[in-house]
């Protein structure tokens, strides 16, 4: 808890998972939809003005039963003071994203781009709702299980993505076909273990996602709630399990063959080291075991880290140079608000360039305002959360930990590929983003925020 | 309770919502309308456009395609020269011509090689600055080619369906009269002839309706949703300071000065 937050008072009796409250069991699904099901594959055989991708279902279910839980809500005996300017970041990339559009109203009309651009914008929206959602109904105290469960995901997720790797058989796609069957159209896996090295140089190991980036940058951010469990772990063996989930998340995201890919990771562990050194330095020996069995249990890793940096990545690298000079006459033309957002269809090879970088991304469809909008909400959850980052409250200070590295290891991934444009990684970053904000926050008993005067409600948060 | 409570707040302060809502919907109508004081008129910012197309057959007089002898590949290639060749300025002169549009409101794009790795398709910044310029204008035309087939696509978007049509229809007409001043001038024979004939007319219609409604109905959202939670701080603001004054009031003069109430609190 933060200090000068007197009133505290908690929920523990009725956290999540042992709560009949729907949200945080929809919270829960929304983290296995991200870690399990390759839910931008999967299309609902429903006809919709809009989108029937699984997430936006997803999303709606969790919108409609906060509504319903606000209007049918009993009177609460505790509340939350969230830490001041929690959504700015959010609101001010909303905010540029429609006013982009709303200055390029003629252009994107007439190139037929207001389609592509309403599509993403209501991404967008759903985006910004599972976040205020997340972060207005999440509990402290359910902060440690929430962390638990994304690691056990994420464990989930490395498994299943290097069996991939040695069988070719994606077992994330294959089991949401047989599943949504009766309901959904799931997308042929793009899986490709032994490629034509002429044509694609590298195998294709997504895991649960479309792009094998996409899948190191999640189980990237799930990595520091791992090592933070390890860290806190009171007994050995607690340490030593936690210790191999982190080595089996490293070994799932390495073996996509992505050197891109084993950067999320390091950065994750770099901010963590930064942030809590001698905490994490403790944790050497059971790293370096647990390294030994993970080693052991997925035989072949060395070559495939050893195939990391022998791999010809020529057009890969030509792709990102390439990128800069080519975005100039746009930068130019519309240096400040872009071209709107969302208007950046990849599909069109001929007029637009796919980025291997989402900051060159928004800068091109949101110009100046849009990229420090999006750096904002990327560094905001960090900046309201830096009180407890480096707390002893074991309640609020390890999650905020793990959360905190994950969304910087958010920000690093940004400059690796259009991280956009595959949903996972965003809504995982959203997520974890609520939980900064939820960890940061204070609860006090109901009725005193109207008794309190501001300046008390201030030191509280202080 | 939280929700109850900001809804509370914005009902206290309802005429400020309601000035929010004039706000935001003068924002919504700026978003699509350009407006003009002098003389008053508003003009639509949203560009309603149609599209149509058709496809063009580079044949021989006798058609290569009912006798399994005859060898395509000639017909392949001059497909994907005539296909370049419609995007040209002198191809554009005849199809603005034909279309009854003027030529300089023509902006044509094409043919792109599908083949490619993706990194040769995309646009440098050379082409870039092309499009950009082209980006404009309200007569749009795109030439396609499958470098294996002797098919010309031609796809064209203009205000109206039945200019849109009339472009569409116009390059086809287009290819044929600069092939025929060829022919005549070379005294090509009537066998060697290159023949153009186009597969059906040209077929097409409107494609953004309502634009202008979603796009205005989605700034004013924005507008409004912003007033309304700036309405809410500002009300704690406004509430602190009166709370400051009433502090200040209370204490000696020097220690006021400093204004630093969370520290003497």
């Amino acid at each position: 808890m933060p200090t000068g937050a007197s009133p505290a008072m908690s929920w523990s009796g009725d956290a999540w998972p042992h709560t009949r409250r729907p949200l945080p069991w929809l919270f829960a699904a929304l983290l296995a939809t991200i870690f399990l099901v390759p839910f931008d594959a999967v299309h609902l055989k429903v006809s919709l003005p809009f989108s029937s991708d699984f997430d936006r279902f997803l999303v709606a279910a969790i919108v409609g039963v906060w509504l319903v839980g606000t209007a049918v809500r009993r009177q609460q005996t505790v509340e939350r003071l969230r830490p001041a300017g929690w959504a700015v970041g959010m609101i001010a990339f909303i905010a540029v994203a429609v006013v982009s559009i709303a200055f390029n109203v003629e252009r994107i009309t007439n190139l037929g781009e207001w389609e592509d651009a309403q599509k993403h914008l209501a991404v967008l929206f759903s985006m910004g709702a599972v976040f205020a959602i997340v972060a207005l109904n999440l509990r402290a105290s359910e902060l440690r299980a929430f962390s638990i469960l994304i690691v056990v995901l994420a464990a989930i997720t490395a498994t299943g993505t290097i069996y991939e790797k040695k069988t070719g058989y994606n077992v994330f796609y294959e089991t949401s076909a047989a599943v949504f069957s009766p309901i959904a159209d799931v997308d042929h896996s793009p899986t490709e273990i032994n490629p034509n090295p002429a044509t694609t140089p590298r195998p294709t190991i997504t895991g649960p996602t479309r792009h094998a980036l996409s899948v190191t940058t999640i189980l990237g951010m799930a990595l520091p709630f791992a090592v933070v469990l390890a860290a806190i772990a009171p007994v050995r063996r607690r340490r030593i399990l936690w210790s191999i989930a982190a080595c089996l998340i490293i070994a799932g995201a390495l073996i996509t063959q992505r050197k891109s890919g084993a950067v999320v990771p390091a950065m994750a562990l770099l901010v963590l080291f930064v942030l809590r050194p001698r905490q994490l330095l403790r944790l050497a020996p059971f790293g370096l075991a647990a390294l030994a069995v993970a080693l052991a249990l997925t035989p072949g890793i060395f070559s495939t880290v050893g195939e990391l940096w022998h791999t010809s990545e020529q057009d890969s690298t030509a792709g990102r140079t390439s990128d800069y000079p080519a975005v100039v006459p746009d930068l130019l033309t519309r240096p400040m608000i872009g071209r709107g957002f969302g208007t950046l269809d990849s599909e069109r090879v001929d007029t637009y360039r796919i980025f291997d970088n989402e900051y060159l991304g928004q800068l091109f469809q949101v110009g100046a305002l849009g990229l420090l909008a999006f750096i904002a909400m990327i560094v905001t959850p960090l900046f309201v959360a830096r009180s407890v980052l480096r707390s002893d409250d074991s309640v609020r200070g390890p999650p905020a930990l793990a959360a905190g590295a994950a969304c910087l290891a958010f920000g690093v991934a940004c400059a690796l590929y259009d991280i956009l444009t595959f949903p996972q990684a965003p809504y995982l970053f959203l997520f974890m983003a609520a939980m900064c904000v939820c960890a940061a926050s204070v609860e006090v008993p109901a009725g005193w925020i109207a008794k309190e005067p501001v300046r008390v409600r201030r030191a509280a948060l202080a | 309770m939280e929700l109850a409570r900001t809804l509370k707040t914005l009902w206290l302060r309802r005429r400020l919502v309601a000035l929010g809502a004039a706000i935001a919907t003068i924002a919504a109508l700026l978003s699509v309308y350009t407006v003009s004081l002098a003389p008053p008129s508003m003009h639509s910012r949203t560009n309603v456009f149609a599209t149509a197309s058709t496809q063009l057959l580079v044949d021989a007089p006798d058609s290569a395609f009912a006798d399994l002898a005859n060898d395509l590949t000639p017909l392949e290639t001059r497909a994907s020269v005539f296909a370049r060749f419609l995007a040209s300025p002198a191809a554009l002169e005849l199809i603005a011509r034909d279309s009854k549009v003027p030529l300089t409101s023509i902006e044509a794009q094409g043919p792109y090689d599908i083949n490619l790795p993706v990194i040769q398709q995309e646009p440098t910044a050379g082409q870039r600055s092309s499009q950009i310029i082209g980006e404009g204008a309200l007569y749009r035309l795109r030439f396609e080619n499958n470098p294996v087939l002797p098919i010309v696509s031609v796809f064209a978007q203009a205000p109206t369906e039945p200019e849109a049509t009339a472009l569409a229809e116009a390059a086809p007409q287009a290819l044929r009269t600069y092939i025929s001043r060829l022919q005549a001038r070379q005294e090509t024979p009537p066998d060697r002839q290159v023949v153009i004939r186009r597969l059906g007319a040209a077929t097409g219609g409107v494609v953004n309706e309502g634009a202008s409604l979603q796009i205005a109905l989605l700034v004013f959202i924005v507008v409004f949703g912003g007033w309304c939670m700036l309405l809410v701080p500002a009300q704690t603001l406004v509430r602190g300071w009166r709370e400051a004054d009433v502090y200040e009031s209370g204490l000696p003069r020097d220690i006021a000065r400093e204004g630093d109430h969370e520290r003497v609190s």
